[in-house]
């Protein structure tokens, strides 16, 4: 681990104002999101930052020169990606320059038509562009509820070039599924088609609902008179409630199938869970003590902890 | 994964009004579903862009979207040039160190 005097290049008797100076000097110069090219800043930035994180900070800088931290500064928070990490891949297309302020709709000066089509300063071949080529696709990521995943849903989205796109979630989407929006990206050049908008669906979790491929699972809370005996109850599907038997004698962890209520034919499984009452009442206390099950019946028996 | 206006807000540390205000500005251009924003990573890492220009590199207000815009077309052109990067890689030999040569050699006009 560096000195961080070293790595900001400043001596120790430096007050504050230089030390900001210094690294302002060093950030501009080394910031990775202005040198996309150049794999090595990344490490010198980070260098330089963890050396500002404490010097920068009064009540750090006294602590490192008592020694009562290194130059680590230990606590550095995790920093997210840099901006460059996704600026050239299909999410950063729509900051290119066409997207970023007004100019959105204006003439594309598309490098390729200057290559391939355009007039090349001092060439005969003076003629209009004729190169075609498509737009570029434009990545986005939405999120949507469980339920609209499941059963199908639309949504309304507002893109960055202010254009509005109704987006049909198919029944049964999967989470970091990828829809394609055809003709939705960047506009194509010389007459030829636009790229597509791809449209990345993260599903949320939902409170009571699990979900396995068109599988859905759902615990549900049962009585011990309901396990008992067995009970009709209302059972939350992804389509409104239902009806369900619960068999007399079911037990933790029973599963129970109600077919095709799950997604797109699917089915859905319901696990029972016996949950007694908070503070048991005098009744089922007294009930408790006068129960002798016949044979001496033990769960631990079968489960080889006896 | 995609995040909410105030996510954004507590994970960045930004003051409701900046992040309001650069989105109108367009400096960042996040998803509107359902009448609110949704940020995903390139956006949330722009923001950091933006929130590092102004604190820590001093940049002001005005400067900004000056730099932004030369940025955005530096890495465009970047994009640009991973394309055409994927195409000469696509051509057979002959045509690459021909393209080379021509390259190498300066203009050809």
């Amino acid at each position: 681990m560096t000195d961080p005097y070293k790595t900001l290049g400043i001596g120790k008797d430096a007050d504050q104002d230089a030390v900001k100076a210094a690294y302002r000097k060093l950030a501009k110069q080394y910031h990775p999101d202005l040198n996309p090219g150049d794999a090595q800043v990344e490490q010198r930035f980070k260098e330089i930052s963890q050396a500002y994180g404490i010097l920068g900070d009064p009540e750090k800088r006294k602590r490192f020169d008592r020694g009562e931290i290194d130059a680590s500064g230990q606590e550095t928070a995790g920093r997210g990606g840099f901006y460059r990490t996704y600026a050239e891949s299909g999410e950063g297309a729509k900051y290119g320059p066409h997207g970023f302020g007004f100019r959105f709709d204006q003439g594309l000066d598309d490098i390729f038509e200057d290559l391939f089509g355009g007039t090349r300063p001092g060439s005969q071949s003076r003629g209009r562009a004729s190169v075609r080529r498509r737009g570029a696709d434009v990545s986005y990521k939405v999120r949507v509820s469980f339920l609209d995943a499941a059963v199908g849903g639309k949504k309304r989205l507002s893109l960055a070039d202010g254009k509005t796109l109704e987006v049909a979630i198919p029944a049964g989407t999967e989470d970091s599924q990828t829809l394609r929006l055809k003709g939705q990206g960047m506009a194509g050049l010389g007459g030829a088609p636009a790229g597509d908008a791809l449209i990345e669906i993260g599903v949320d979790a939902h409170a009571f609902f699990r979900r396995e491929g068109r599988t859905i699972h759902l615990e549900l809370p049962i009585t011990l008179k309901e396990a008992v005996l067995g009970a009709s109850v209302d059972v939350p599907t992804i389509d409104g409630r239902v009806s369900m038997k619960i068999p007399a004698g079911s037990n933790n962890g029973t599963r129970l199938r109600l077919k095709g209520k799950g997604i797109a034919g699917g089915d859905q499984y319901v696990t029972t869970r016996i949950v007694l009452p908070e503070q048991p009442d005098e009744e089922l206390k007294s009930f408790a003590e006068r129960w002798a099950p016949p044979g001496g019946y033990d769960p631990r028996r079968g489960a080889g902890l006896d | 994964m995609s995040i909410s206006f105030e996510q954004v807000l507590a994970e960045q540390r930004l003051s409701r009004s900046d992040l309001e205000c650069w989105i109108r500005e367009r400096w960042v251009l996040p998803l509107e579903q359902d009448g609110g924003f949704l940020f995903d990573e390139v956006d949330v890492a722009r923001i950091r862009l933006i929130a590092e220009l102004r604190n820590d590199l001093a940049v002001n207000d005005e400067a900004v979207p000056l730099i932004l815009q030369l940025l955005d077309q530096v890495y465009e052109l970047r994009r640009t040039l991973g394309e055409l990067e994927q195409a000469i890689a696509g051509l057979p030999e002959a045509s690459r160190s021909q393209l080379d040569s021509m390259i190498r050699s300066g203009s050809q006009s």
